[in-house]
């Protein structure tokens, strides 16, 4: 894939499959250490030892509709090739915790590519999904809380209205990635 | 720190407030992209994007699009279903950006199935 983000969006997605009603997404660049961490927590169904295990083989889906999953190894292939690494938790019905540190400078590293588009469209096509996001780079930090958003407003979070005031702020706010 | 604030959320609320009773109650029109890794190394953010792009243009009040994960159906991606309120739901194949753009003002607008990218109809 062309883009971090749509590896980001890929990871994000499992969770999405895995039933998660919170996801945390947290991305973070560290300027002096010149890593950048990517953690992703959900409470979606968890994952057995034996999948935790399989995962990271590209052949090994627990879905039916096909044999092959792909988005886990891809995205370790690319942080491992990069000299970074990635830690996976899991735990049957309470959740999934990944997090991936990778030196950003790494020339086999995609640009971030459109994040504000990517979590425009997470937000808006799970409107039921809480998710807290915390982007921070060079100090510089951006907070998302749908639920605080959707406490706000009376109307759900995927109207016209909606979707046009969160494209603004994130283009606005997380437009340089 | 930037933060979504009260403020910010307040002036969505006033502007929207107004227009709250009009909301159809009949149910809604439905749109489905499929976000499995394969129909994201496809494009289907990017269709996404464009079919939000729509809505939010047209203001389209009576359209929800949520996503799916993979259908086993990786060579037709990336993949969209629409559903108009009482219609069959029919799956529209290799949608690109432009082409989500045909459906939505053929299909979800004047209710005009594009017939020559469907994969199937239920
Ligand atoms: N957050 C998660 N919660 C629960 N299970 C997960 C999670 N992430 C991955 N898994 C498990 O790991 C398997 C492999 O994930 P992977 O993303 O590699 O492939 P996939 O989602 O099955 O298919 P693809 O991503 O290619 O559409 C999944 O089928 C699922 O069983
Ligand atoms: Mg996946």
């Amino acid at each position: 894939m062309k883009e971090l983000s749509l590896h980001i969006l890929d990871i994000v997605q499992n969770s999405i499959e895995a039933n998660a009603k919170n996801i945390y997404l947290e991305i973070r660049k560290d300027l002096q250490k010149g890593i950048l961490y990517i953690i992703i927590k959900d409470d979606g169904k968890g994952m057995s030892k034996e999948i935790l295990e399989e995962i990271k083989n590209p052949f090994f889906t627990s879905r039916t509709t096909r044999k092959v999953g792909l988005g886990v190894p891809l995205f370790y292939e690319l942080v491992k090739n990069c000299g970074g690494e990635v830690k996976i938790n899991s735990e049957v019905g309470k959740g999934t915790e990944i997090y991936a540190e990778v030196p950003f400078l790494c020339v086999d590293l995609p640009p971030m590519g459109n994040l504000s588009g990517t979590i425009l469209g997470l937000i808006v096509t799970n409107p039921d999904i809480d998710f807290e996001i915390k982007i921070v780079k060079n100090g510089d930090e951006v907070n998302i809380s749908t639920k605080e958003i959707k406490r706000s407003i009376d109307i759900p979070i995927n109207s016209p209205e909606v979707i046009s005031f969160l494209k603004e702020f994130l283009n606005e706010n997380l437009g340089g990635w | 720190m930037k933060k979504l604030t009260l403020e910010d959320l307040k002036k969505i609320k006033e502007k929207t407030q107004a227009e709250l009773e009009m909301r159809s109650p009949e149910g809604k029109d439905k749109i489905v992209v499929h976000m499995g890794t394969c129909g994201i190394a496809a494009g289907a953010r990017e269709t996404l994007l464009a079919i939000l792009d729509e809505i939010e243009k047209r203001g389209l009040k009576n359209v929800v699009v949520t996503q799916a994960g993979c259908i086993g159906l990786c060579e037709y991606e990336p993949l969209i279903s629409v559903q108009k309120v009482g219609g069959p739901k029919v799956l529209y194949k290799y949608v690109t950006p432009e082409k989500a753009r045909k459906i939505i003002a053929q299909h979800v607008v004047n209710g005009q199935v594009v017939s020559e990218d469907v994969l199937s109809t239920e």
